[in-house]
Protein backbone atom coordinates (compact mmCIF):
# COMPACT_ATOMS: atom_id res chain seq x y z
CA UNK A 1 0.00 0.00 0.00
CA UNK A 2 0.99 3.52 -1.15
CA UNK A 3 0.20 6.78 0.05
CA UNK A 4 0.73 9.61 -0.86
CA UNK A 5 0.96 13.08 1.11
CA UNK A 6 0.53 16.93 0.28
CA UNK A 7 3.53 18.89 1.41
CA UNK A 8 3.00 22.73 1.33
CA UNK A 9 5.50 24.75 -0.23
CA UNK A 10 3.00 27.33 -0.79
CA UNK A 11 4.08 31.05 -1.92
CA UNK A 12 3.02 32.62 2.05
CA UNK A 13 5.30 30.10 3.38
CA UNK A 14 7.85 30.76 1.16
CA UNK A 15 7.75 34.50 1.91
CA UNK A 16 8.16 33.66 5.82
CA UNK A 17 11.34 31.42 5.07
CA UNK A 18 12.60 34.61 3.44
CA UNK A 19 12.00 36.99 6.09
CA UNK A 20 13.32 34.70 9.02
CA UNK A 21 16.65 34.40 6.86
CA UNK A 22 16.49 38.28 5.88
CA UNK A 23 16.14 39.07 10.06
CA UNK A 24 19.29 37.51 10.72
CA UNK A 25 21.55 38.93 7.65
CA UNK A 26 20.48 41.84 7.05
CA UNK A 27 19.40 40.43 3.29
CA UNK A 28 17.00 38.97 1.53
CA UNK A 29 18.02 35.53 0.64
CA UNK A 30 20.13 34.79 -2.56
CA UNK A 31 18.06 32.14 -4.97
CA UNK A 32 20.68 29.38 -4.11
CA UNK A 33 20.07 30.37 -0.21
CA UNK A 34 15.98 30.28 -0.75
CA UNK A 35 16.08 27.24 -3.38
CA UNK A 36 18.06 25.61 0.54
CA UNK A 37 15.63 27.16 2.94
CA UNK A 38 12.52 25.60 1.33
CA UNK A 39 14.26 22.59 0.66
CA UNK A 40 15.10 22.32 4.53
CA UNK A 41 11.47 22.84 5.23
CA UNK A 42 10.32 20.28 3.24
CA UNK A 43 12.40 17.82 4.47
CA UNK A 44 11.54 19.21 8.58
CA UNK A 45 7.78 18.73 7.62
CA UNK A 46 7.82 15.40 6.18
CA UNK A 47 10.30 13.51 9.18
CA UNK A 48 7.82 15.88 11.48
CA UNK A 49 4.67 14.12 10.00
CA UNK A 50 6.42 10.68 9.93
CA UNK A 51 8.00 11.68 13.10
CA UNK A 52 4.14 11.54 14.94
CA UNK A 53 3.15 9.25 13.29
CA UNK A 54 5.19 6.99 14.67
CA UNK A 55 4.18 8.45 18.01
CA UNK A 56 7.58 9.71 18.49
CA UNK A 57 6.25 13.17 20.20
CA UNK A 58 5.14 11.05 23.23
CA UNK A 59 6.81 10.61 26.06
CA UNK A 60 9.42 13.44 25.19
CA UNK A 61 10.25 15.26 27.88
CA UNK A 62 11.92 18.14 25.82
CA UNK A 63 8.52 18.07 23.68
CA UNK A 64 6.13 18.01 26.80
CA UNK A 65 8.16 21.30 28.20
CA UNK A 66 8.40 22.84 25.17
CA UNK A 67 4.27 22.62 24.65
CA UNK A 68 3.92 23.66 28.65
CA UNK A 69 6.16 26.67 28.05
CA UNK A 70 3.90 27.74 24.91
CA UNK A 71 0.42 27.11 27.38
CA UNK A 72 2.59 29.40 29.92
CA UNK A 73 3.06 32.11 27.19
CA UNK A 74 -0.28 32.33 26.56
CA UNK A 75 -1.14 33.58 29.96
CA UNK A 76 1.96 35.83 29.53
CA UNK A 77 0.16 37.55 26.82
CA UNK A 78 -2.91 38.31 28.60
CA UNK A 79 -2.30 41.84 28.38
CA UNK A 80 -1.92 43.23 31.69
CA UNK A 81 -3.41 46.40 31.75
CA UNK A 82 -1.47 49.89 32.16
CA UNK A 83 -1.52 50.25 36.12
CA UNK A 84 -2.79 53.70 37.36
CA UNK A 85 -0.54 56.33 39.64
CA UNK A 86 -2.75 55.19 42.59
CA UNK A 87 -2.08 51.50 41.82
CA UNK A 88 1.84 52.35 41.68
CA UNK A 89 1.94 54.41 44.59
CA UNK A 90 0.49 51.56 46.28
CA UNK A 91 2.27 48.99 45.29
CA UNK A 92 5.61 50.89 46.01
CA UNK A 93 4.11 51.90 49.71
CA UNK A 94 3.74 48.04 50.36
CA UNK A 95 6.91 46.53 49.10
CA UNK A 96 9.55 49.46 50.50
CA UNK A 97 12.10 46.91 50.83
CA UNK A 98 12.25 46.10 47.46
CA UNK A 99 13.17 49.93 46.05
CA UNK A 100 14.72 51.48 48.85
CA UNK A 101 17.94 52.99 48.24
CA UNK A 102 20.92 51.84 50.10
CA UNK A 103 22.31 53.96 52.99
CA UNK A 104 25.30 55.71 52.37
CA UNK A 105 28.66 56.33 54.57
CA UNK A 106 31.07 59.23 54.46
CA UNK A 107 34.65 58.92 56.36
CA UNK A 108 38.54 58.96 56.14
CA UNK A 109 40.56 56.42 57.07
CA UNK A 110 43.82 56.16 58.82
CA UNK A 111 45.41 52.69 57.48
CA UNK A 112 48.12 50.87 59.00
CA UNK A 113 49.43 47.98 56.46
CA UNK A 114 49.82 44.56 58.21
CA UNK A 115 52.32 44.07 55.22
CA UNK A 116 54.59 47.00 55.95
CA UNK A 117 54.43 46.77 59.96
CA UNK A 118 54.89 42.97 59.78
CA UNK A 119 55.96 42.91 63.55
CA UNK A 120 55.05 46.21 64.89
CA UNK A 121 51.57 46.49 64.04
CA UNK A 122 49.93 46.17 67.72
CA UNK A 123 52.02 48.96 68.88
CA UNK A 124 51.73 51.32 66.18
CA UNK A 125 48.13 50.94 65.93
CA UNK A 126 48.18 51.75 69.89
CA UNK A 127 50.37 54.95 69.21
CA UNK A 128 48.21 56.36 66.75
CA UNK A 129 44.96 55.47 68.28
CA UNK A 130 46.06 57.84 71.30
CA UNK A 131 46.91 60.81 68.95
CA UNK A 132 43.60 60.15 67.52
CA UNK A 133 41.65 60.41 70.02
CA UNK A 134 42.86 63.85 71.19
CA UNK A 135 41.99 64.84 67.88
CA UNK A 136 38.97 65.97 66.06
CA UNK A 137 37.73 65.85 62.39
CA UNK A 138 39.73 68.63 61.55
CA UNK A 139 43.23 67.51 62.73
CA UNK A 140 45.35 66.82 59.76
CA UNK A 141 46.12 62.94 59.59
CA UNK A 142 47.99 62.80 56.12
CA UNK A 143 51.27 62.29 57.27
CA UNK A 144 50.05 59.44 59.68
CA UNK A 145 49.56 55.45 58.76
CA UNK A 146 50.41 54.22 55.20
CA UNK A 147 48.76 54.85 52.03
CA UNK A 148 46.19 52.79 50.75
CA UNK A 149 45.98 51.79 47.22
CA UNK A 150 42.22 53.01 46.94
CA UNK A 151 42.66 56.30 48.85
CA UNK A 152 41.87 57.59 52.38
CA UNK A 153 38.38 59.24 51.34
CA UNK A 154 35.21 57.54 51.13
CA UNK A 155 32.15 59.54 49.69
CA UNK A 156 28.85 58.28 50.17
CA UNK A 157 29.87 54.51 49.75
CA UNK A 158 26.87 51.79 50.80
CA UNK A 159 27.22 49.11 53.02
CA UNK A 160 27.50 47.14 49.58
CA UNK A 161 30.53 48.43 48.18
CA UNK A 162 32.27 48.58 51.78
CA UNK A 163 32.26 45.05 52.29
CA UNK A 164 33.40 44.13 48.50
CA UNK A 165 36.14 46.86 49.13
CA UNK A 166 37.11 45.85 52.75
CA UNK A 167 35.56 42.64 53.17
CA UNK A 168 32.07 41.99 55.44
CA UNK A 169 34.08 42.13 58.85
CA UNK A 170 34.87 45.65 58.19
CA UNK A 171 31.33 46.47 56.94
CA UNK A 172 29.72 45.30 59.95
CA UNK A 173 31.75 47.07 62.28
CA UNK A 174 31.66 50.42 60.76
CA UNK A 175 27.90 50.04 60.82
CA UNK A 176 28.09 50.26 64.23
CA UNK A 177 29.97 53.16 64.85
CA UNK A 178 29.30 57.04 65.74
CA UNK A 179 29.65 60.25 63.58
CA UNK A 180 31.86 62.81 64.48
CA UNK A 181 34.75 61.21 65.82
CA UNK A 182 37.54 59.21 65.63
CA UNK A 183 37.24 55.50 66.43
CA UNK A 184 38.97 52.25 65.63
CA UNK A 185 40.90 50.44 65.07
CA UNK A 186 38.95 48.01 63.25
CA UNK A 187 40.95 45.33 61.16
CA UNK A 188 40.41 44.25 57.44
CA UNK A 189 42.74 41.59 55.33
CA UNK A 190 44.76 44.69 54.70
CA UNK A 191 45.43 45.52 57.84
CA UNK A 192 43.88 47.85 60.77
CA UNK A 193 41.87 51.12 60.24
CA UNK A 194 40.73 54.45 61.74
CA UNK A 195 37.83 56.06 60.78
CA UNK A 196 36.52 58.94 61.20
CA UNK A 197 32.69 59.22 60.19
CA UNK A 198 31.46 62.93 58.84
CA UNK A 199 28.13 61.47 57.55
CA UNK A 200 25.82 58.90 57.59
CA UNK A 201 22.36 59.16 55.24
CA UNK A 202 19.74 56.26 55.48
CA UNK A 203 18.24 54.79 52.31
CA UNK A 204 15.40 56.49 52.01
CA UNK A 205 12.29 54.89 50.15
CA UNK A 206 12.34 57.10 47.01
CA UNK A 207 9.28 59.11 45.56
CA UNK A 208 7.42 57.90 42.71
CA UNK A 209 8.66 59.40 40.24
CA UNK A 210 12.18 58.74 41.13
CA UNK A 211 11.60 54.92 40.77
CA UNK A 212 8.40 54.79 38.13
CA UNK A 213 9.88 52.33 35.43
CA UNK A 214 11.23 50.07 38.55
CA UNK A 215 8.17 49.59 40.03
CA UNK A 216 5.98 49.44 36.86
CA UNK A 217 8.48 46.50 36.31
CA UNK A 218 7.74 45.06 39.45
CA UNK A 219 3.90 45.60 39.42
CA UNK A 220 3.29 44.25 35.81
CA UNK A 221 5.42 40.94 36.68
CA UNK A 222 3.14 40.57 39.62
CA UNK A 223 0.13 40.81 38.20
CA UNK A 224 1.66 37.94 35.25
CA UNK A 225 2.12 35.95 38.31
CA UNK A 226 -1.12 36.02 39.04
CA UNK A 227 -2.45 35.57 35.86
CA UNK A 228 -0.75 32.45 35.52
CA UNK A 229 -1.40 30.89 38.66
CA UNK A 230 -5.31 31.79 37.86
CA UNK A 231 -5.17 30.41 34.14
CA UNK A 232 -3.44 27.40 35.99
CA UNK A 233 -6.17 26.79 38.78
CA UNK A 234 -8.48 26.95 35.73
CA UNK A 235 -7.40 24.37 33.59
CA UNK A 236 -6.69 22.12 36.59
CA UNK A 237 -10.47 22.41 37.91
CA UNK A 238 -11.36 19.80 34.37
CA UNK A 239 -9.05 17.06 35.73
CA UNK A 240 -10.14 14.56 38.08
CA UNK A 241 -6.25 13.73 39.56
CA UNK A 242 -5.51 10.45 41.66
CA UNK A 243 -2.50 10.12 43.08
CA UNK A 244 -1.37 6.90 44.55
CA UNK A 245 0.51 6.56 47.74
CA UNK A 246 3.71 4.72 48.35
CA UNK A 247 1.53 2.17 50.44
CA UNK A 248 0.10 0.95 47.18
CA UNK A 249 2.15 -1.08 44.67
CA UNK A 250 3.86 1.85 42.75
CA UNK A 251 3.41 5.36 43.27
CA UNK A 252 2.65 6.84 40.31
CA UNK A 253 0.43 10.31 39.53
CA UNK A 254 -2.86 9.13 37.26
CA UNK A 255 -4.62 11.61 35.78
CA UNK A 256 -8.11 11.46 34.11
CA UNK A 257 -10.25 13.98 32.24
CA UNK B 1 38.32 10.35 37.21
CA UNK B 2 36.52 10.77 33.95
CA UNK B 3 37.55 12.57 31.08
CA UNK B 4 36.31 15.88 30.24
CA UNK B 5 36.72 15.68 26.81
CA UNK B 6 38.36 12.56 24.85
CA UNK B 7 39.15 12.58 21.50
CA UNK B 8 42.11 10.97 19.26
CA UNK B 9 43.85 14.46 19.58
CA UNK B 10 43.56 15.24 23.15
CA UNK B 11 42.12 13.80 26.51
CA UNK B 12 41.34 16.47 29.60
CA UNK B 13 40.61 14.67 32.67
CA UNK B 14 37.56 16.23 34.66
CA UNK B 15 40.25 17.53 37.36
CA UNK B 16 42.37 19.26 34.65
CA UNK B 17 39.10 21.74 34.35
CA UNK B 18 38.95 25.12 36.53
CA UNK B 19 36.82 28.14 35.91
CA UNK B 20 37.62 30.81 34.15
CA UNK B 21 37.82 34.21 36.39
CA UNK B 22 36.76 37.47 36.35
CA UNK B 23 37.29 40.90 33.93
CA UNK B 24 38.15 44.02 35.96
CA UNK B 25 37.99 47.45 34.49
CA UNK B 26 38.42 50.97 35.26
CA UNK B 27 35.43 52.69 34.56
CA UNK B 28 35.41 56.53 35.62
CA UNK B 29 31.24 56.14 36.09
CA UNK B 30 29.26 52.99 36.76
CA UNK B 31 27.72 53.38 33.86
CA UNK B 32 27.38 51.38 30.82
CA UNK B 33 28.81 54.06 28.66
CA UNK B 34 31.89 54.74 31.01
CA UNK B 35 32.42 50.51 31.16
CA UNK B 36 32.15 50.29 27.82
CA UNK B 37 34.55 53.19 26.68
CA UNK B 38 36.92 51.46 29.30
CA UNK B 39 37.02 48.28 27.40
CA UNK B 40 37.47 50.30 24.32
CA UNK B 41 40.40 52.12 25.15
CA UNK B 42 41.37 48.82 26.96
CA UNK B 43 42.01 49.89 30.48
CA UNK B 44 41.32 46.33 31.84
CA UNK B 45 42.39 43.39 33.64
CA UNK B 46 41.40 40.28 34.29
CA UNK B 47 41.60 37.44 37.38
CA UNK B 48 41.16 33.56 37.69
CA UNK B 49 38.71 34.57 40.81
CA UNK B 50 39.76 36.72 43.42
CA UNK B 51 39.17 40.26 43.29
CA UNK B 52 42.68 41.81 43.28
CA UNK B 53 42.66 45.69 42.40
CA UNK B 54 45.70 45.95 40.06
CA UNK B 55 47.20 49.45 38.76
CA UNK B 56 49.70 49.85 35.70
CA UNK B 57 50.87 53.32 34.39
CA UNK B 58 53.64 53.44 31.86
CA UNK B 59 55.31 56.73 30.68
CA UNK B 60 58.92 58.36 30.56
CA UNK B 61 59.02 60.31 33.77
CA UNK B 62 58.04 58.00 36.93
CA UNK B 63 60.82 57.85 39.95
CA UNK B 64 61.10 55.30 42.45
CA UNK B 65 59.46 57.48 45.43
CA UNK B 66 56.58 57.63 42.77
CA UNK B 67 55.76 53.99 44.85
CA UNK B 68 55.41 56.23 48.37
CA UNK B 69 52.69 58.81 47.21
CA UNK B 70 49.39 59.02 48.88
CA UNK B 71 47.65 58.82 45.21
CA UNK B 72 49.60 56.69 42.78
CA UNK B 73 47.03 56.72 40.26
CA UNK B 74 46.59 60.79 40.55
CA UNK B 75 50.69 60.71 39.39
CA UNK B 76 49.92 57.40 36.72
CA UNK B 77 47.34 59.35 34.56
CA UNK B 78 49.04 62.61 35.15
CA UNK B 79 52.35 61.38 33.90
CA UNK B 80 51.77 58.46 32.08
CA UNK B 81 49.66 56.02 30.49
CA UNK B 82 47.42 53.49 32.36
CA UNK B 83 47.32 49.40 30.85
CA UNK B 84 45.56 49.21 27.25
CA UNK B 85 47.54 52.20 26.51
CA UNK B 86 50.40 53.79 23.95
CA UNK B 87 53.75 54.95 24.51
CA UNK B 88 55.67 56.26 21.44
CA UNK B 89 58.39 59.16 20.88
CA UNK B 90 60.66 57.84 23.33
CA UNK B 91 62.95 61.05 24.60
CA UNK B 92 65.86 60.64 23.53
CA UNK B 93 68.28 58.52 26.14
CA UNK B 94 65.82 57.17 28.38
CA UNK B 95 63.63 54.28 28.96
CA UNK B 96 60.28 53.72 29.87
CA UNK B 97 59.43 53.39 33.56
CA UNK B 98 56.33 51.92 35.14
CA UNK B 99 54.31 52.16 38.32
CA UNK B 100 52.58 49.20 39.30
CA UNK B 101 50.72 48.21 42.53
CA UNK B 102 48.44 45.70 43.79
CA UNK B 103 46.31 45.20 46.91
CA UNK B 104 44.78 41.21 47.51
CA UNK B 105 41.52 40.10 47.43
CA UNK B 106 40.41 41.62 51.15
CA UNK B 107 38.96 38.07 52.26
CA UNK B 108 41.86 36.88 49.41
CA UNK B 109 44.92 35.41 50.04
CA UNK B 110 48.21 36.95 50.09
CA UNK B 111 50.42 38.20 46.82
CA UNK B 112 53.52 36.57 46.28
CA UNK B 113 54.96 38.95 43.62
CA UNK B 114 54.19 41.39 40.55
CA UNK B 115 55.65 40.78 37.28
CA UNK B 116 56.14 42.67 34.38
CA UNK B 117 56.38 40.42 31.30
CA UNK B 118 57.97 42.32 28.06
CA UNK B 119 57.54 41.13 24.46
CA UNK B 120 59.18 42.89 21.78
CA UNK B 121 59.99 42.43 18.39
CA UNK B 122 63.56 41.69 17.73
CA UNK B 123 65.80 42.69 14.57
CA UNK B 124 65.46 39.30 12.99
CA UNK B 125 61.44 40.12 12.83
CA UNK B 126 61.10 37.36 15.86
CA UNK B 127 59.28 37.65 18.63
CA UNK B 128 60.74 37.82 22.13
CA UNK B 129 59.57 37.71 25.97
CA UNK B 130 60.86 37.62 29.05
CA UNK B 131 59.65 38.11 32.31
CA UNK B 132 60.92 40.57 35.07
CA UNK B 133 60.06 40.02 38.93
CA UNK B 134 59.22 43.77 39.92
CA UNK B 135 58.19 43.38 43.41
CA UNK B 136 58.47 40.13 45.69
CA UNK B 137 56.94 39.77 49.45
CA UNK B 138 58.71 39.63 52.53
CA UNK B 139 61.79 41.02 51.08
CA UNK B 140 63.41 38.43 49.01
CA UNK B 141 66.57 39.28 47.00
CA UNK B 142 65.71 40.10 43.27
CA UNK B 143 68.45 39.31 41.14
CA UNK B 144 70.43 41.39 38.57
CA UNK B 145 68.77 39.58 36.18
CA UNK B 146 65.38 40.57 37.27
CA UNK B 147 63.95 37.21 38.59
CA UNK B 148 63.87 36.11 42.55
CA UNK B 149 64.42 32.67 42.88
CA UNK B 150 63.39 32.06 46.05
CA UNK B 151 59.81 30.96 46.22
CA UNK B 152 57.33 32.14 48.48
CA UNK B 153 56.48 29.01 50.07
CA UNK B 154 53.20 27.65 50.96
CA UNK B 155 50.84 27.63 53.99
CA UNK B 156 48.32 25.13 51.78
CA UNK B 157 46.88 22.11 54.30
CA UNK B 158 45.94 20.22 51.52
CA UNK B 159 43.69 17.26 53.80
CA UNK B 160 41.85 20.08 55.38
CA UNK B 161 41.77 22.69 52.33
CA UNK B 162 42.72 25.56 54.27
CA UNK B 163 46.14 28.02 53.85
CA UNK B 164 46.73 30.94 56.17
CA UNK B 165 48.06 34.87 55.01
CA UNK B 166 50.98 33.87 56.96
CA UNK B 167 52.93 34.52 53.96
CA UNK B 168 53.15 36.91 51.17
CA UNK B 169 51.78 40.69 51.33
CA UNK B 170 48.73 41.92 50.88
CA UNK B 171 49.86 45.08 49.03
CA UNK B 172 52.62 45.76 46.81
CA UNK B 173 53.60 48.89 44.88
CA UNK B 174 56.72 50.12 43.33
CA UNK B 175 58.22 51.81 40.21
CA UNK B 176 60.19 49.51 37.50
CA UNK B 177 62.28 51.25 34.43
CA UNK B 178 63.40 48.60 31.30
CA UNK B 179 67.00 47.69 31.77
CA UNK B 180 66.91 46.68 28.36
CA UNK B 181 64.74 49.21 25.95
CA UNK B 182 65.65 49.95 22.51
CA UNK B 183 63.96 52.96 21.32
CA UNK B 184 63.98 51.25 17.94
CA UNK B 185 62.40 48.44 18.45
CA UNK B 186 58.43 47.46 19.09
CA UNK B 187 57.62 46.49 22.83
CA UNK B 188 54.65 45.59 24.71
CA UNK B 189 54.47 45.26 28.91
CA UNK B 190 51.94 43.87 31.06
CA UNK B 191 51.73 43.24 34.61
CA UNK B 192 51.16 39.71 36.23
CA UNK B 193 50.18 39.42 39.73
CA UNK B 194 50.86 35.81 41.79
CA UNK B 195 49.44 34.48 44.65
CA UNK B 196 50.91 32.79 47.46
CA UNK B 197 49.29 28.76 46.97
CA UNK B 198 46.39 28.29 47.75
CA UNK B 199 44.04 24.86 47.86
CA UNK B 200 42.79 24.06 44.44
CA UNK B 201 38.92 23.04 43.77
CA UNK B 202 39.75 19.58 43.59
CA UNK B 203 40.76 19.78 47.60
CA UNK B 204 37.77 21.49 48.63
CA UNK B 205 35.99 19.08 46.51
CA UNK B 206 38.33 15.73 48.02
CA UNK B 207 37.48 17.36 51.73
CA UNK B 208 34.00 17.54 51.48
CA UNK B 209 33.31 14.24 50.09
CA UNK B 210 35.56 12.70 51.84
CA UNK B 211 37.27 10.99 48.81
CA UNK B 212 41.16 10.56 48.55
CA UNK B 213 42.18 11.78 44.82
CA UNK B 214 44.93 9.99 42.74
CA UNK B 215 48.32 11.06 42.93
CA UNK B 216 48.29 12.72 39.74
CA UNK B 217 45.78 15.09 40.38
CA UNK B 218 46.87 18.91 41.19
CA UNK B 219 45.79 19.89 44.73
CA UNK B 220 47.27 23.53 45.16
CA UNK B 221 46.81 26.56 42.53
CA UNK B 222 48.57 29.84 42.38
CA UNK B 223 45.73 32.43 41.64
CA UNK B 224 46.72 35.46 39.70
CA UNK B 225 45.76 38.58 37.84
CA UNK B 226 46.67 39.81 34.48
CA UNK B 227 46.97 43.27 32.67
CA UNK B 228 46.07 44.83 29.39
CA UNK B 229 49.50 45.78 27.65
CA UNK B 230 51.18 48.82 27.67
CA UNK B 231 52.41 49.34 24.30
CA UNK B 232 55.15 50.82 22.79
CA UNK B 233 55.72 52.04 19.14
CA UNK B 234 58.79 53.59 18.05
Amino acid sequence: MRYCSRSTGSLARIVNLGDGFARTWRRPPNEQELLGLIEDYIRDEVFYREGRAAGLDRDDVIIRRRVRQKMEFLAEEMSVPEPSDEQLAAYLASNPERFRAEDQITFHQVFLSATRRANTIESDSKQVGSVLVRADGAVDTTALGDPFLLGEEFRGVSPSKLTSIFGEDFSKQIAAMETGRWQGPISSGFGQHFVFISERTSGDLPPLDAVRPAVRREWTNTRRLETEQKLYASLRERYEIVVETPSEKAASAEISR
Amino acid sequence: MHPFVKTDKAVIMGWETTASGYAAVWAAENTREAIFDAMKRRETYATTGPRMVVRFFGGWDFEAADANNRMPARIGYTRGVPMGGDLSNAPTGKSPSFLVAALKDPIGANLDRIQIIKGWLGKDGQTQERVYDVAVSGGRKIDADGRSRTSVGSTVDVANATWTNTIGAGEMITVWKDPEFDPALRAFYYVRVIEIPTPRWTAYDAKYFGIKMPAEVTMTTTERAYTSPIWYTP
